[in-house]
């Protein structure tokens, strides 16, 4: 029973999810790691789990923002970009490469809730169970993010 | 944003396989890694361990994991590192740490010390605590405040030492702790525990044995524990531990309240000593670390009167009224409309400005008018609230608008014309390692007010844009100044403490100094703790330099500029020597006081076999002879470059 509810999120959210958590850590090793331990474990929790897919969503951003946090006090305070080597980005077209690395420019707050409703595609009234918030508070958020977004990604065509 | 269409062509791996294999081989080792890190194999290869034995004891950390969360609370991810320390090797130190080693009494096992001198070491010292920690899902506090609130007691000390430890069918990282001071709530504390676990089998537990920590000091919110089995009555809140050595900024487990970040732990300890609760904060400075005070204003008195916004006066009462989502507070983006009666205004077409202010004025067509200001809502936004304002009745009881909409909402309304409101404010500046130069200065004003919301609003609103608000308890707090990596937080302001408020009150601010500075720069004068003393008596004389232009650090050379106060105008010569301070005189821009201790007694004696006649013969006991009674005048002696001479003061040497 439980693998049943683990795998219909797997066959409906994985890529998305992915993707999302891929646009937030700008590092597909840490979008591998996370996404996977993330399903993995709820696989492990069995029935405990009421709503498998708020949980995987929201579990999964915080294995990456784990990730991203040791990284960062592991290789000094700038370096919260673990998105790496320009090698591991070689197989990625320009205008993505040029996107991860606006996005860079926000914080990993900006980053989350823009990855989760642009990418993954929540609603910010869906959002409100995945991440224990209002959905009014949510789309305030996710109000000033864009903004931010928007001005970064205008200030890099110029 | 059309832009994120850029994800949907990224392939995506098929990871299901992998999934299986992880729940069903925990204990595999990992793909490499590829852009992550380099050299981390062996750690994935514990991590896959921890991930295994996480499943084994996950039961048993949800169980611990305190207070009012659900079994799917908790998240356990990758293990911190393990520093590499080889406890068999007295050589094998890591780099990273400054050890000290001792040979234990009866047997060859070596501990070590982990001083907390430097970064690294402080980095070191957090993976140490962070080891084999759980992951938590958890609602961030608010600020400092909260956690304070949530806490049964909250103290400050040093940890001595760090030890993982069994306590019934759990583990937990044990501290030892030291020099403890009760910052708030009661309770005995000399230990507490966080939840962990080192299931690592190819790898020594880092804490399996007492880890002595030196100069390493805490600010802990803690919480009571109440199993027995477990070896400390207290565990910290998940963002209620911060730690650092050498006035760094404080590490934590999971992270700390917004208002805590980039804070010392001294810093946090005035956050805790000063809370902002529920009545808000009166006097709002910065931590000096973060940018020191240099004037201040307000009282402390709730004024209520009619408050006119945007220059836009009218002769009638005008209805205010706040537009937002539920949440809305001044710190968020809000619309503030107004309507006015009788006035013939200019109508102005909506206007959205890049730095988030917008803008529009209309005619309702019955002789009213309505103003719209927003700060931080895009065009359409602010459009759609326009279109959802419906005028009521001009002789309602509020002549406003109703807001028919399903998502905004008139959260505040009110007349202009009985509106009270609390304000206090603080200037200050970015404390500056190197000497600093004209115009590098970073200075900032911090704005605190309370009272009707709509006056809250308004502070907000009819401004600049401001670099941050915040709201601190019920008191929104308004930090403007340049905009600056350096920059301080509206989230870090806190309530100065009472003396030192009354201080920064008798401060110039900017534009008072500005006023004094068109003339000179530098201006002095000397004040007296009293103008009549008995003969012999000690005084206080301050000279007081008002500087009105930016600081100034004076030597001559090399030494600090040589000067005191004395009483002249008696029989004898006041003379003094002075040796070399290499430390500059600082004037910083606005008052700077300059005591020095004064006494009715000559400067010098001589022995009377070799008394001149123009100084005083020493007396038999120690000391310099008392002045004669008479009128004397307090002058400066010396010089300080640029400060001009003040005008003497009178003093009266009584009999």
């Amino acid at each position: 029973m439980t693998i049943e509810r683990v795998r219909q999120v797997y066959e409906t959210d994985h890529g998305r999810l992915w993707r999302s958590v891929y646009g937030f850590a700008r590092s597909r090793h840490v979008a591998d790691e996370a996404v996977a331990e993330t399903f993995a474990q709820a696989l492990r929790r069995g029935e405990e789990l009421r709503d498998v897919r708020a949980w995987v969503w929201r579990t999964a951003f915080i294995i990456a923002r784990s990730e991203l946090q040791r990284a960062s006090a592991q290789y000094g305070e700038r370096r919260d970009d673990v998105s790496g080597s320009l090698a591991g980005r070689l197989d990625e077209h320009q205008g993505l490469t040029d996107l991860l690395e606006s996005l860079s420019l926000l914080s990993s707050d900006d980053r989350e809730i823009l990855m989760l409703c642009h990418v993954g595609g929540w609603t910010a009234g869906d959002l409100s169970a995945v991440l224990d918030q209002s959905a009014g508070a949510i789309r305030v958020r996710l109000h000033r993010a864009t903004k931010r977004a928007r001005a970064v990604l205008d200030g890099e065509r110029r | 944003m059309n832009e994120f269409d850029e994800f949907d062509f990224i392939d995506v791996p098929d990871q299901w396989a992998e999934i299986l294999g992880r729940v069903e081989t925990p204990g595999r080792a990992a793909s490499a890694p590829d852009d992550l890190t380099q050299g981390r194999s062996r750690q994935r290869n514990r991590m896959w361990a921890l991930l295994g034995a996480a499943a084994a004891v996950a039961a048993v950390v949800i169980g611990l994991m305190a207070i009012d969360r659900t079994p799917d609370d908790v998240v356990v991810t990758r293990a911190t590192q393990p520093p590499r320390v080889q406890p068999d090797a007295a050589d094998s130190t890591p780099p990273a740490a400054t050890a000290r080693t001792t040979t234990a009494r009866t047997t060859t096992l070596l501990t070590t010390t982990l001083e907390c001198d430097s970064r690294a070491s402080l980095v070191e010292i957090g993976d140490l605590v962070r080891s084999g920690q759980p992951a938590y899902d958890y609602s961030p506090a608010r600020d400092v405040a909260e956690l304070v609130e949530k806490s049964g007691v909250v103290v400050t000390g040093t940890i001595r030492s760090l030890q993982r430890v069994q306590g019934g069918l759990e583990t937990y990282t044990l501290f030892d702790v030291a020099d403890i001071e009760v910052l708030a709530g009661s309770g005995d504390v000399d230990t507490f525990v966080t939840s962990s676990s080192w299931p690592f089998l190819d790898e020594p537990d880092p804490l399996s044995e007492r880890r002595a920590l030196d100069d390493v000091q805490f600010v802990a919110f803690l919480l009571p524990l109440d199993l027995n089995s477990a070896p400390s009555r207290w565990q910290p809140d998940v963002e209620g531990l911060a730690f650092a050595c050498d006035g760094r900024t404080a590490q934590s487990l999971v992270g700390l309240p917004p208002d805590a970040a980039g804070l010392t732990v001294q810093g946090i300890v005035d956050l805790v000593s000063s809370p902002v609760g529920g009545e808000g904060l009166a006097r709002p400075v910065l931590p000096p670390e973060v940018c020191t005070a240099t004037s201040a204003r307000g009282d402390g008195v709730a004024r209520t009167g009619e408050i006119s916004y945007f220059a836009r006066p009218s002769e009638n009462p005008i209805a205010i009224q706040i537009i937002g989502t539920d949440e809305t507070t001044p710190a968020e983006p809000f619309a503030w409309v107004q309507r006015s009666f009788g006035d013939d205004r200019d109508t102005r077409e909506l206007r959205v400005f890049d730095n988030g202010n917008g803008e529009a004025s209309w005619d309702v067509g019955d002789g009213s008018q309505g103003y719209i200001r927003t700060r931080g809502l895009d065009e359409a936004a602010v459009e759609e609230i326009l279109d959802s304002l419906v005028p009521l009745p001009s002789d309602a009881e509020f002549p406003g608008f109703r807001v028919a909409s399903e998502w905004w909402q008139s959260l505040h309304e009110g007349m202009n014309t009985a509106l009270t409101g609390i304000g206090a404010r603080s200037d200050c500046q970015v404390p500056e390692e190197e000497p600093e130069t004209i115009g590098a200065t970073l200075r900032y004003s911090v704005f605190a007010v309370s009272g009707d919301p709509i006056v809250q609003y308004g502070a907000v609103i009819d401004r600049p844009v401001p670099l941050d608000v915040h709201m601190a308890g019920s008191t929104v707090i308004i930090v403007s100044g340049t905009a600056d990596p350096a920059a301080p937080t509206a989230a870090q302001v806190i309530d100065a403490d009472v003396v030192e408020w009354e201080n920064l009150l008798t401060q110039l601010d900017a534009e008072e100094i500005r006023a004094a500075g068109e003339a000179s720069p530098l201006s002095a004068t000397i004040e007296l703790e009293t103008d009549a003393v008995a003969p012999g008596e000690r005084f206080v004389a301050t000279l007081v330099v008002v500087n009105a232009g930016p600081t100034v650090q004076l030597t001559v050379d090399g030494c600090r500029p040589k000067w005191t106060i004395v009483l002249a105008g008696g029989p004898a010569p006041q003379v003094f020597d002075w040796g070399c301070d290499a430390r500059p005189l600082t004037l910083g821009p606005g008052v700077t006081r300059l005591p020095v201790e004064l006494s009715a007694s000559f400067s010098e004696c001589m022995p009377a076999p070799e008394a001149r006649s123009e100084f005083a013969t020493c007396p038999v006991s120690p000391g310099t002879p008392p002045l004669d009674p008479g009128m004397y005048v307090a002058v400066i002696v010396g010089e300080i470059p640029g400060v001009p001479e003040p005008e003497p003061v009178l003093v009266t040497v009584t009999s």
